[in-house]
């Protein structure tokens, strides 16, 4: 059981999707995210330095088939932040929470 | 800290993690190229069976085991290889390989029942018509059980 913990750096809307995709994969391209966020290269890649700069994600940049990639992955402070997260949220639900 | 928002900002918080990780769990599965080999391959081995020698089948049925070991090893984990992500270990059920070959045997021992029973009932070609009724049956099975997996993966999540 996580020790809820409302993380500020993580709650806004933006950042909460990102590290919420990232904490169900290994890791996930930079191509993938912004796509499903609808983020511009620079908007996502700033919400990425914000992330990487606390130690919650790393980025790695593969060359895979002769082209470079970008790949994100969550360390595991990130994972304990954002569980701490989750418990927080669930927390203010208190008794009434249900599955989403 | 907690009551710093709301529950319905809670609320709202906690669905759009579910929707997020929802995409993510979407990736779990088996190709669908698996499902149509093994049924090609079920096919296969109960024509041959119908047509060659006893040695001729046991020899197919050796060569699709072999075949599918070196295949399941590098899918079975239901963590599909993709250039967008690759689901969390954790997220799929461990047990998952496990439950496959499991299906496998059971489709197996289906498969060699049916037979029995359409030989008896006097039917020309008893293995055919048996593997047939079985491929069908895997490749409209199959994926329902990876939703189930996935479902689960999600409950695993959101739990």
């Amino acid at each position: 059981m996580t020790a809820p913990q409302f993380d500020e750096l993580i709650h806004p809307s933006t950042r909460l999707s990102i590290v919420a995709l990232l904490a169900a994969a290994d890791w996930i391209d930079f191509a993938f995210v912004r796509d499903r966020l609808g983020l511009s290269d620079s908007a996502l890649s700033k919400q990425f330095a914000t992330l990487e700069g606390a130690g919650y994600i790393t980025v790695e940049r593969p060359v895979e088939d002769r082209r470079r990639r970008v790949r994100v992955r969550l360390t595991p402070a990130g994972r304990v932040a954002f569980d701490g997260h989750v418990a927080a949220l669930r927390a203010v639900l208190g008794p009434l929470a249900v599955d989403p | 800290m907690e009551e710093a928002i709301s529950k319905d900002e809670a609320q709202l918080a906690l669905r759009m993690i579910h929707d997020q990780q929802r995409e993510v769990i979407a990736h779990v599965g088996l190709p669908r190229w698996y499902w149509w080999g093994v049924a090609a391959a079920w096919v296969a081995i109960g024509v041959i069976s119908d047509l060659g020698q006893a040695w001729v089948a046991l020899g197919a049925t050796f060569l699709f085991g072999v075949a599918h070991s070196a295949v399941a090893q590098r899918i079975f984990s239901g963590r599909r290889a993709s250039r967008q992500l690759t689901v969390r270990a954790g997220v799929v059920d461990r047990h998952l390989p496990l439950m496959l070959f499991g299906a496998l045997i059971a489709m197996g021992a289906v498969t060699v029942g049916l037979g029995f029973l359409a030989d008896a009932d006097g039917a020309e070609h008893a293995s055919t018509f048996a593997s047939v009724i079985v491929a069908i049956a895997i490749v409209g099975l199959g994926p329902q059980v990876l939703t189930a997996v996935r479902r689960r993966a999600q409950r695993n999540l959101d739990a």
